[in-house]
């Protein structure tokens, strides 16, 4: 069952609308992020944006097109059947960030992204906040609900995002949705790379 | 639902189990610019095990191994994310299944070493993005020194 829930996980990135995860959902999801972060604190902070919060946050993270630019090479891997659903997906996401009740940012101290090496504090950092992203998505899942991590081309939307929250020390790990899936993506080809020694 | 341990019996993990969990691994979120950016390698050999564990404190009867394909030689912080999130499916899974886990995101220098060496692994071409220390949990023995006072 849980296996279930794992392989069923899939990046969404549309969702029913006027749908609201319920508190207990939200609280189980938290449980989930305070148990990887007890083992593993780092400075960490998680927004938990929704209604008219969200509706002003959107056109922030929209701007220059810079989710735009991501999903467009996302889209240049799918095959040429899917691409024309992908990109009318692609053109609803971009009105309201898919229409998700609840968007989560996760943020954390990072380094500077035009560096390629980066100090083991602040990979350590990532690494947790990913752990916490994907705590969130699972138990997400086990709550029936969905979730749909997106990503920024732009630093300085990040800087706006930032400055909208109010946070100067750290920067956004992670963006992700929640809410009720209204897609049924195409299920995943996975190839088994696992080796026994 | 995450059952964390540092310590583990010194039991094998069911061959059914260890199944299960090498499927869970499968399933991490990863950019669809590419393949699937990882070779999760899983130590369960006595014999490997122990070479292995010689470097590290946490001692388990099955290791996971997360390597990820670095970008043009140099770390790529999203694959590095993958394996992340394919440990956290591992401790989750785990969990379901009775056992425990301990992931371990920045080991010591030694074991990576000796991870790379015996995975047969090229350190040009990979990171060790994260390491999975699977089990049954024994009980942990936590010292906990505080006064106690009686009175009257």
């Amino acid at each position: 069952m849980v296996l279930d829930f794992i392989k069923q996980r899939r990046t969404i990135r549309k969702y029913k609308r006027g749908l609201i995860p319920s508190e207990e959902a939200l609280e189980e999801i938290l449980s989930a992020v305070r148990l990887i972060y007890a083992q593993y604190p780092i400075p960490f902070k998680l927004y938990i944006v929704s209604g008219r919060t969200r509706l002003e946050l959107v056109p922030i993270m929209r701007q220059h097109y810079s989710i735009f630019i991501d999903l467009a090479i996302i889209g240049k891997a799918v095959s040429e059947e899917v691409r024309p659903i992908f990109e009318k997906l692609m053109v609803e996401f971009m009105k309201d960030l898919g229409g998700a009740p609840i968007t989560l940012i996760g943020l954390t101290k990072l380094y500077d992204w035009k560096e390629e090496k980066w100090p083991d504090w602040a990979i350590r950092n990532w690494k947790v906040s990913w752990m916490i992203a994907q705590a969130i998505m699972l138990y997400a899942k086990k709550n029936g609900l969905d979730t749909g991590s997106f990503t920024f081309a732009s630093a300085s939307i990040e800087e706006k995002i930032l400055e909208f929250l109010g946070e100067r020390d750290l920067n956004i790990a992670f963006v992700l949705n929640l809410g009720y899936g209204d897609e049924n993506p195409i299920p995943k080809d996975v190839e088994w790379k696992v080796v026994e020694i | 639902m995450l059952n964390f341990s540092e310590k583990f019996l010194d039991v094998p993990v069911e061959d059914g189990k260890l199944k299960i969990l090498e499927e869970s691994t499968l399933y991490a979120p990863y950019p669809l610019k590419s393949p699937q950016p990882w070779q999760v390698v899983v130590v369960k050999s006595p014999e490997r095990v122990r070479e292995l564990v010689k470097f590290h404190r946490i001692k388990s009867p099955v290791i996971f191994l997360f390597f990820v394909n670095r970008d043009f030689e140099t770390v790529c912080l999203t694959n590095l994310a993958s394996g992340c999130a394919q440990a956290v499916n591992l401790a989750v899974q785990a969990s379901a299944l009775n056992l425990a886990c301990f992931i371990d995101i920045d080991p010591p220098k030694d074991f990576v070493d000796k991870a790379f060496e015996i995975a047969k692994i090229s350190k040009t071409e990979y990171d060790l993005s994260a390491v999975g220390f699977v089990g049954y949990p024994a009980k942990e023995e936590r010292e906990v020194f505080f006064e106690v006072e009686r009175r009257g």
